[in-house]
């Protein structure tokens, strides 16, 4: 079991895959897996958890799909 | 007129008379609709020095070329006035369903003017239009109101009501409509009270013409199919606004305690996902809009229905108040909608008052015997219903933040969070610079809608204070309320990153007008040193001092989260406005200079 | 084949009424629909979704035989044929056969699927 991140929008070309698979993010925070993936955690607008909003302090759980949700328009640029 | 709805509804309320002016085609043209036509109309019709409160100010309701149409987000209207709160323009804008109705009945502009001798409402029904007596709902909350005139009338009947506040001439009262959106900011809501008006009802049944109606319905149809398409979107729909609330307090720009901090501790209380499990009954849009970012509630624990809290209240009630819990806040909000004030204004204001009484400024004297703090929902909505009623403390917090600080003194200026007398709204920008600019030379005031900038901040480098920040200001003063004067919400270009090529054409196929993107952003140019000069105009000694940063963004650091110790130097907010004026075309005094008037068809004015 | 709507999911926002009067007369006009979009406000708040379901009561209760399947299937009222004596109006169970001032004879929901695709909510369905 692993944790799959999966990056939304302009978050999409930081990272390697439409969905990534992280073996070793259970127990971890969202923060830290952000400063592990090496992205800015103020770009990301949501974070959502198994489609729940959750925090970058939220701990992940084996299995948990985390969906990273940056701002899109509206000045972003 | 394609894409219009033709005409200018002219109501005297002090004559009775009422009239149906043909929608001039000049004016269709160089301002679009919306915000541009509220902007024109004002200047030119409402003298110089009129009392905002006074019948010679006038009153103008505005849809755009898009609204009723068949794209994304077409539901907003216009609300410009003479602001009773700073003495300048005032333009907000209302969401729902009313700015279709209005079209539907074949009308682009309701302009009020006068006073009535009695409470009245304004009744439109197709080409029916009366002014009928309102005494049975003068004195009734906005909610009350709209609730039994849909009894009254039927339910096909859109409704725009004031609440005591607005009738009392609370500077900040607003107008609302649909059961949970307002006109929020400004104190249009007293200008309609000043009236006597207490409603507008509006039913139209007819249906509003296209130029091209096949491109226009294959474009329509690729809008909508994008933002159906966009990532974001189920988020949105989930969440709406209160989504920025956990981003809000993870970049420390989330006010708290009067703008002490940029960061409540207690904010998880008032998330999104806590709001959505605990409250949220119905994801409720506004005309036209696949992205419903109205959360409309039940508070069990209060036992009343209300639409929200959206982001603004959340912030201004909520951290701004250092509430923890949404239910609490959720009520707050459902007493200000009850009452027809502004959450955003009422909230700072109301912490304003805590903040000066923990400081020994005001005491048990002032308040009659009410122990205000942060925290204490019952503290929130006993100001609340003081400053509707203007009683008590209530009587001086209902002419604004700066007045407030002005009467209490003792140094209360230093943190009265405003500019140009506006109350400051969600977002503490003491290391944000682009923000702070922002809401620094706003338009109406202390307000963040015209140019969010925040993320820029947050892309560019918190730190940096560059030429490219204040274009960035004013790129975004361009492009926000030109949906403003379109007649349409911004959110679908905001929040799904729908591509901004969708507008031209589909404005183009409605109006029959050719026009670029480019074309449109220059009527919104046109519209900003319009209502720049309106000011300069209005308020003696308008100038570059009225831009000024609050106090406390330069005089204090942030006191705790991520931006603790973070301020903006005087100095650095100077220099911000040096940069924003050169690039704009305006003199050092912010004034907008005879080359760039004549450049935007402005001269002679 | 039908439309169905979960009205739970319901915004309110009216743009299948506006898709449904463009297709079905060239206007937009949300009052020239074949689908309900009804508010329950300000308690419970929720909006009440009603669609033609295709029953074909209105073709057995209209006296004219103006009442007839089209080459899709679905049921349409034939302008010409109609008396305007409105007895579809009231027999329809789902009271989505509507009237307009502008026009003769009531109007009803062909299935065509236009209100379908600019549904934000994933409200509407065809099948």
């Amino acid at each position: 079991m692993s944790v799959t991140i999966v990056p939304v929008g302009l978050l999409r070309p930081m990272l390697a895959d439409d969905r990534l698979a992280l073996a070793e993010a259970a127990g971890k925070t969202v923060a830290a897996v952000l400063a592990d993936l090496k992205i800015d955690p103020d770009l990301v607008a949501m974070v959502l958890i198994n489609g729940r909003q959750a925090s970058k302090d939220s701990v992940l759980d084996d299995g948990d799909t985390v969906k990273l949700i940056p701002f899109v328009g509206g000045g972003r640029r | 007129m394609y894409g219009y709805g033709g005409s200018i509804l002219r109501v005297n309320l002090t004559s009775g008379e009422i009239r149906r002016e043909p929608l001039p085609q000049e004016l269709a043209r160089d301002y679009l609709g919306g915000r541009g036509f509220g902007a024109f109309l004002l200047y030119r019709e409402v003298p110089r020095g009129t009392d905002p409160l006074g019948p010679e100010n006038r009153l103008y309701i505005s849809s755009g070329p898009l609204s009723g149409l068949l794209v994304a987000g077409a539901g907003k209207c216009d609300v410009t006035t003479k602001s009773p709160l700073t003495g300048g323009y005032a333009g907000a804008s209302i969401g729902g369903m009313l700015t279709a109705e209005m079209k539907y009945a074949g009308i682009d502009v309701i302009a009020i003017e006068g006073k009535a001798a009695r409470p009245t409402y304004l009744y439109i029904d197709d080409d029916r239009v009366e002014l009928r007596d309102a005494s049975a709902y003068w004195g009734k909350g906005s909610l009350t109101t709209e609730k039994a005139l849909k009894e009254a009338l039927g339910e096909s009947f859109q409704i725009a009501a004031i609440g005591p506040a607005g009738e009392a001439g609370v500077a900040y009262a607003c107008i609302s409509h649909d059961f949970g959106r307002q006109a929020g900011r400004g104190g249009v809501g007293a200008v309609m009270g000043a009236k006597n008006l207490k409603a507008i009802a509006v039913r139209g049944t007819r249906s509003i013409p296209v130029a091209q109606l096949e491109r226009y319905r294959e474009l329509a149809r690729a809008m909508y199919a994008a933002c159906k398409a966009a990532p974001g979107l189920e988020a949105w729909q989930k969440y709406g606004t209160a989504g920025v609330t956990t981003w809000a307090n993870e970049i420390g720009a989330f006010p708290t305690r009067n703008f002490r901090s940029g960061f409540f501790e207690d904010h998880s209380g008032l998330s999104g996902e806590t709001m959505r499990a605990a409250i949220v009954v119905t994801d409720k849009a506004c005309f036209g809009c696949p992205s419903p970012c109205g959360k409309y509630s039940y508070v069990r624990k209060h036992g009343v229905h209300v639409e929200g809290p959206e982001y603004e209240t959340t912030a201004l009630i909520g951290g701004n108040c250092a509430l923890a819990s949404i239910e609490d806040v959720a009520y707050a909000n459902y007493v200000c909608d009850e009452l027809g004030l502004d959450t955003i204004s009422a909230g700072n204001v109301v912490a304003f008052a805590i903040e000066c009484y923990e400081r020994g400024i005001i005491g048990k004297a002032d308040t009659g015997g009410l122990e205000l703090r942060f925290g204490d929902v019952d503290v929130v909505c006993t100001l609340l219903r003081q400053i509707a009623a203007r009683e008590g403390l209530g009587a001086v917090l209902a002419r604004g933040v700066k007045h407030a600080a002005e009467t209490f003194g003792r140094g209360s200026e230093a943190f009265a969070m405003q500019v140009k007398g506006m109350e400051m709204s969600g977002y503490e920008s003491r290391h944000a610079p682009s923000m702070l600019l922002s809401y620094m030379t706003c338009d109406v005031g202390a307000h963040h809608n015209r140019s969010w900038a925040i993320t820029y901040d947050i892309a560019r480098g918190r730190d940096a204070v560059t030429p490219d920040k204040a274009a960035k200001v004013i790129e975004l003063q361009h492009i926000r309320p030109l949906f403003d004067c379109l007649g349409a919400c911004r959110l679908q270009w905001v929040e799904l990153g729908l591509d901004l090529g969708h507008y031209a054409p589909i404005v183009e196929a409605i109006t029959g007008l050719p026009r670029s993107w480019e074309d449109l952003l220059t009527i919104s140019e046109r519209v900003w040193n319009l209502t720049r000069l309106y000011w300069f105009r209005e308020v003696p000694g308008f100038g570059r001092a009225w831009d000024a940063p609050p106090p406390r963004t330069y005089l204090e650091p942030v006191e705790t989260g991520p931006t603790a110790g973070k301020r903006t130097s005087r100095e650095a907010a100077e220099r911000l406005l040096d940069m924003y004026y050169e690039q704009r075309g305006w003199d050092r005094d912010g004034r907008p200079t005879p080359a760039k008037l004549a450049q935007l068809g402005l001269a002679g004015l | 084949m039908h439309l169905h709507a979960e009205s739970a999911r319901c915004s309110g926002c009216r743009a299948c009424q506006l898709a449904c009067s463009l297709h079905l007369f060239g206007e937009n006009n949300p009052k020239k629909s074949a689908l309900a979009i009804v508010p329950h406000f300000p308690d419970p708040g929720t909006f009440e979704v009603r669609v033609c379901t295709q029953c074909g009561v209105c073709a057995d209760a209209c006296p004219a035989g103006a009442i007839v399947q089209n080459e899709q299937g679905a049921y349409t009222i034939n302008a010409e044929e109609c008396t305007g004596c409105l007895t579809c109006v009231e027999a329809c169970p789902e009271q989505v056969i509507s009237t307009h001032a502008d026009r003769e004879a009531p109007f009803m929901c062909d299935a065509c699927g236009d209100c379908v695709a600019v549904c934000g909510m994933d409200v509407l369905s065809l099948r």
